[in-house]
């Protein structure tokens, strides 16, 4: 089993990939698993899991940890990856910065959260039960937005406010960052260059639908032009960081995807070279 | 206002047409304030109201293929739009999102009167777990033939978890295996017959029709009863021992080979 330290390049591991993964080595560093498509009793999706397993390190990534809600937290399906984790032995364990449900209720949805005081301090003393039951630090995602609460604060400064309070891992989704951009109208640099780069392990990319006066994080089509350029700003400013294309829909060859993680790799490759310039320019002012 | 307040409203909203499925969807109230301009609130949370729904359908029509083949695009939608009225999911994972459904389309006109639909939905729902099922050890037909004859009468068995008994009136396997081979479905028509379906070892799922009293048997024997007790439970259907135990015997080889049984404890102490 493949446990090095995560880096490199990554594709979210679909079933219509997995003979394509086990019949020969791809050029891939790592994979991403949805962690509720294996929260099943056993069957094929456990078996193709652990055969892949041992052929890639990989990160674990959920949608319904229900991170923000104000129902109590859900300890059995907390258990529940905790126990995934404890097989899959992933190098990372994400999920989304909002919240899915309220009064019982299972939206399965990723819904927008006030950018509030009460809401922080909320959701960061969630996190720190969370990391506690997963005895690692939680890795949380910034989600795309449609509507925004009016309050003072913004979400870089929601989201920086929650990962120092609950002292977690941040998976930066750059696509959402346009996406929540493109909704609410702010600029996605300064979303870029406020949040907390040092607590960043991963980034998600994934295309989008635009309906020009609005976009929809779909993730049913290549990643767009828009998208790339934030991606490689973001690497400009933060140093390599370990990233991945999402595909949840509409899903190509494995070889279409993997073409696609090469321009990721040729982004980052020449944006570090001007994070290299960058830094030593700063330490040559600060000479 | 509270976070609860706010989530418990904004949830409302999203849920709003699904509540009031024929009425349109409801102003944002005052007291929730957003960014976004007024005349764009509906557009955005429209967006919410549609992922909601659009999601489980989707996630019913992953798990029921063929019946959303069956019905088409418009029905399957509206079936699944009055599935998430009368049963808004429970879990907290989407895979388990469907498992009313059969009973849904028994129960309400107008699947009510074609019934060949429900038990189709049966049908999708016993493969889709069968995919899933938790794994476990399962006997061969070469540790039963090392059972010493002193052990048989108390052999007792186990289904294996991907195993499930549906006893159907209707051909909707039949309708099935045309829709899944892309075939046009035969007429629904009323052909009772009792059918297992399971995970075979090599993880593909396999299906097949069973007589009655060889299902009967089955059940008997996997529901705590010994294998003693089943040649005494079959003696009163033949009448004879030695027709009884033979005919047990045939269908333990059979299940074993077919992979229905878990290895039992009573054969590990003896094997």
């Amino acid at each position: 089993m493949k446990t090095k330290a995560l880096s490199g390049f990554g594709l979210g591991l679909r079933p219509e990939h997995y003979l394509d993964f086990l019949r020969e080595p791809q050029r891939v560093d790592w994979l991403e698993i949805l962690t509720d498509n294996y929260l099943v009793p056993g069957g094929k999706p456990i078996y193709y899991l652990d055969r892949i397993r041992e052929q890639y390190p990989m990160v674990m990534h959920g949608v319904a940890m229900n991170i923000g809600s104000s129902d109590p937290l859900d300890l059995e399906y907390i258990h529940e990856v905790k126990a995934l984790a404890d097989r899959v032995q992933p190098l990372l364990v994400s999920d989304h910065l909002c919240w899915t449900g309220v009064k019982g209720a299972r939206m399965h949805d990723l819904l927008p959260l006030p950018y509030t005081e009460e809401a922080i301090i909320h959701v960061a003393d969630r996190i720190q039960n969370i990391q506690d039951i997963l005895q690692r630090r939680l890795v949380i995602e910034n989600v795309s937005t449609y509507l925004q609460a009016a309050t003072p604060m913004q979400e870089w400064e929601f989201v920086t406010a929650i990962v120092e309070q609950a002292d977690c891992e941040l998976l930066l989704d750059v696509n959402n960052i346009y996406v929540s951009a493109r909704n609410s109208n702010f600029d996605p640099r300064t979303y870029i260059d406020t949040i907390p780069m040092h607590r960043v392990r991963q980034i998600h990319l994934a295309g989008h639908s635009d309906y020009m006066d609005h976009c929809i994080d779909t993730h049913d089509q290549p990643v767009c032009d828009d998208v790339w350029e934030l991606y490689r700003y973001t690497i400009e400013r933060a140093g390599d960081i370990p990233t991945m294309i999402e595909r949840d829909d509409n899903i190509p060859p494995l070889n279409e995807l993997i073409s696609e993680l090469d321009i990721a790799r040729n982004i980052s490759s020449q944006a570090l070279l001007l994070h290299s310039n960058n830094l030593g320019d700063r330490c040559y002012e600060a000479s | 206002m509270k976070l609860r307040e706010w989530q418990a409203e904004f949830q409302n909203l999203v849920l709003g047409p699904a509540v009031s499925q024929d009425q349109p969807p409801e102003d944002i109230p005052n007291h929730l304030d957003f960014i976004q301009q007024d005349a764009i609130r509906s557009q955005r949370l429209e967006i919410y109201q549609n992922a909601y729904q659009q999601r489980l359908s989707e996630a019913l029509r992953s798990n029921f293929t063929c019946v959303h083949e069956l019905l088409g695009d418009e029905e399957f939608y509206q079936a699944a739009k009055k599935l998430i009225l009368y049963f808004p999911p429970q879990t907290a994972s989407i895979r388990w999102y469907g498992a009313h459904f059969p009973d849904y389309l028994k129960n309400h006109e107008p699947y009510k009167s074609c019934p060949a639909i429900a038990e189709l939905a049966q049908f999708e729902w016993a493969m889709r777990h069968a995919i899933d099922a938790k794994d476990a050890e399962r006997i061969t037909v070469e540790q039963l033939e090392k059972v010493l004859p002193e052990q048989w009468a108390n052999l007792c068995f186990k289904l294996h978890p991907s195993v499930t008994i549906l006893s159907l009136k209707w051909n909707a396997v039949q309708v099935w295996q045309a829709l899944d081979s892309g075939l046009p479905p035969p007429q629904p028509m009323e052909a009772p017959a009792a059918w297992l379906i399971y995970r075979k070892q090599n993880l593909m799922n396999a299906w097949q029709s069973a007589e009655p009293l060889e299902i009967q048997a089955l059940e008997f024997i996997t529901t705590g009863n010994s294998f003693g007790d089943l040649c005494a439970y079959l003696l009163d259907q033949y009448k004879d021992s030695q027709q009884a135990i033979t005919q047990a015997a045939v269908w333990l080889k059979t299940w074993t080979e077919q992979g229905l049984l878990l290895k039992s404890d009573s054969l590990q102490e003896g094997g």
